[in-house]
């Protein structure tokens, strides 16, 4: 088993979190929502998958993150990794789903190889499944989720692409990899020097073509005799439209992305 | 015959006279001699009379030619041809119905014919040529350069095949138009509230009802004469014009009018329609958009004049095609579709093409 932060424990069994049910090498379950054989099967497959991919797929579930300090549920998930030293392997490779059941945030965290296995694309899908689960109360259902979708990007991962590789714009994981440019990248380089192109070509052509109907008689208005009888700008009625703007705060189910300092995730609520 | 034809001979010497637009005066190219032309008029006043009295009354009496063999065998293009006598050798010219200037192909005696420039067909105005032959050639030399995609053999092997000084018939609109327009207008603002970016849309009936006044608005009122091509070569400055007399043609060629004021009408209405609307349009300000929701246009007829208006015409033939420029022969403006070197086209548009794409390739893809 991977060390536990020290400080995280102490903080734990100073605050009197409920310790739990259960805790596995993969599975931090301090909140007591799942039963001990659901931990079981997910720290099974968390297992399976260390030893299959050497990535480690870890669970934590806490009664409120703000008891240690944070102000942010992703900031907490980060340090918890970090300081618990998860992932495998000289880059720890790993990822991290992090719950806070009281007030209902979650983080989830990548480093290493997690970083480009799981793509943006990926992440939706995993996120997605996994929230409706959640969104209606059924942890196990969405450990589940967050389990079999890990294995599944694993895996496309590990046969040579992750899985939506580009659509995002997401780093491929084997530096040597050249799949060429992507449908982006060649509307990119096709389209610019195209519009261009055109441009100069219609002003070439319009330098030829000087001849056209007038349609217009400006020229021949009598100065000073536009006479403005009736001038009326009559308020009728109004429209509003309203656009939540996202922010890290954000709690209405949509998820803030975050990266830097050799991690990178989302967070937000469920 | 009957002399049915006026030209304008040198007191001086009995040489052709012509209008010589840099001075201003009836010219001789034989003895040099200069006529001004309000003192030639008073000369000719008379002659000029006795031949349109005599041409209306050949145009409608039985002293015609009998073209209807003629007609039959050549079909109906006959029916617009007129035929006169040249007063200067005696030649037959045959002409198209609406000429009124021309010049005799075998004197070269720049003749006039007075009977379509008298009663209702007498134009108001004409503004003289001011711009010489050698001015149109030199333009049309000018319109050339700079056109990167003219095929150079278009330049280099070109022969102008005909330059005409052309006096072309005009309808000189005058009128007010008025006009009742609707818009919806909108206005936007956002503020932020809270988590919520919030647009307001506030949505107004604008009204807009006036009228502006037109004068001269004017239409071309040839058939020969493509309409686009002498609407492009507008604006004449009507400055310029001068009541109108024969003195000023000699030299040139002139039409008389064949398009009525009726059908000339439809295209100012247009004109001043669009612009009566863009007026008022202009006046919508302070709005984030602005559609036009209804408008009703009332134009006011007012006065028309007829009036001749300078033109050089320049006919130039490459690759088996006709190509026709036209001068505005007061301001020098030169219209005219130029051929294009499509291969030129096609080789650049790939040479700017390719490069940008490969500087693109490598900017984005590498």
């Amino acid at each position: 088993m991977r060390r536990i932060s020290y400080l995280f424990l102490l903080a734990c069994l100073t605050l009197c979190v409920p310790v739990c049910a259960f805790e596995g090498e993969y599975v931090f379950e301090e909140a007591g929502i799942l039963s001990d054989s659901d931990a079981q099967t997910l720290e099974s497959q968390a297992q399976s998958m260390a030893q299959t991919y050497d990535f480690g797929v870890y669970l934590v579930t806490v009664d409120d993150f703000t008891d240690y300090g944070y102000s942010d549920v992703y900031d907490c998930a980060v340090a918890f990794y970090e300081e618990s030293e998860l992932g495998l392997g000289d880059d720890h490779d790993g990822e991290l789903l992090f719950m806070s059941m009281s007030n209902r945030k979650y983080a989830l965290v990548y480093h290493g190889y997690g970083d480009t296995a799981f793509t943006e694309y990926g992440r939706d899908l995993l996120e997605n499944d996994m929230l409706d689960c959640f969104r209606n109360d059924d942890w196990y259902g969405g450990f589940q989720q967050y389990m079999e979708w890990s294995e599944y990007l694993l895996s496309e991962a590990a046969n040579g692409e992750p899985l939506g590789w580009g659509e995002y714009g997401d780093e491929h994981p084997d530096d040597d990899y050249d799949d060429g440019p992507g449908l982006v990248e060649w509307l990119t380089v096709l389209g610019i020097p195209a519009v261009i192109t055109v441009v100069i070509g219609l002003v070439l052509i319009g330098q030829m073509d000087t001849v056209s109907e007038a349609t217009k008689a400006n020229e021949y208005v009598v100065p000073h005799t536009l006479n403005i009888r009736t001038k009326s700008d009559r308020y009728t009625h109004s429209t509003e439209t309203r656009v939540k703007v996202k922010s890290d705060s954000d709690s209405d189910g949509g998820s803030t992305h975050h990266s830097g300092g050799g991690y990178s995730g989302r967070s937000g609520s469920f | 015959m009957p002399s049915q034809i006026t030209n304008y001979k040198c007191p001086a010497c009995g040489g052709p006279l012509r209008f010589a637009g840099d001075s201003g005066k009836l010219q001789c190219d034989y003895c040099g001699s200069t006529y001004d032309v309000s003192e030639f008029e008073k000369t000719v006043e008379q002659s000029d009379a006795k031949a349109a009295e005599e041409f209306q009354k050949k145009k409608g009496g039985g002293d015609t030619w009998d073209t209807s063999e003629l007609e039959a065998q050549w079909g109906p293009d006959a029916a617009g041809m007129k035929s006169y006598s040249c007063p200067s050798c005696g030649a037959e010219l045959i002409c198209d119905a609406a000429t009124a200037a021309t010049s005799c192909p075998y004197c070269g005696n720049n003749a006039i014919v007075p009977g379509q420039f008298s009663g209702d067909l007498k134009p108001d105005f004409v503004i003289p040529f001011k711009l010489d032959k050698k001015a149109a050639v030199d333009a049309l030399k000018k319109h050339y350069k700079g056109k990167y995609l003219l095929p150079r053999a278009f330049s280099r092997q070109n022969h102008i095949e005909e330059v005409q000084g052309v006096y072309v018939p005009f309808w000189l609109f005058d009128g007010k138009a008025d006009a009742d327009i609707s818009f919806h207008a909108t206005r936007e603002t956002s503020r932020r509230e809270g988590e919520y970016e919030v647009t307001t849309i506030r949505h107004y009936d604008v009204r807009r009802a006036g009228s502006v006044e037109f004068e001269r608005v004017p239409v071309d009122a040839s058939k020969r004469m493509p309409d686009d091509m002498m609407d492009s070569i507008e604006p004449f400055d009507y400055d310029g014009l001068k009541p109108f007399s024969t003195a000023y043609l000699p030299g040139f060629l002139a039409d008389r009018y064949d398009v009525t004021i009726e059908e000339s009408a439809r295209r100012a209405d247009e004109r001043c329609s669009n612009t009566v609307v863009e007026m008022l349009e202009s006046t919508v300000k302070g709005y984030t958009t602005c559609s036009l929701e209804s408008k009703n246009v009332n134009l006011i007829r007012g006065k028309v004049h007829y009036a001749l208006m300078p033109v050089w015409l320049l006919s130039t033939k490459w690759a088996g095609k006709n190509f026709l420029f036209a001068m505005n022969a007061q301001s020098g403006k030169l219209v005219g579709d130029l051929p294009i070197n499509w291969v030129k086209f096609w080789l650049t548009c790939a040479g700017i093409f390719a490069p940008l794409a490969a500087l693109c390739y490598w900017f984005f893809c590498t």
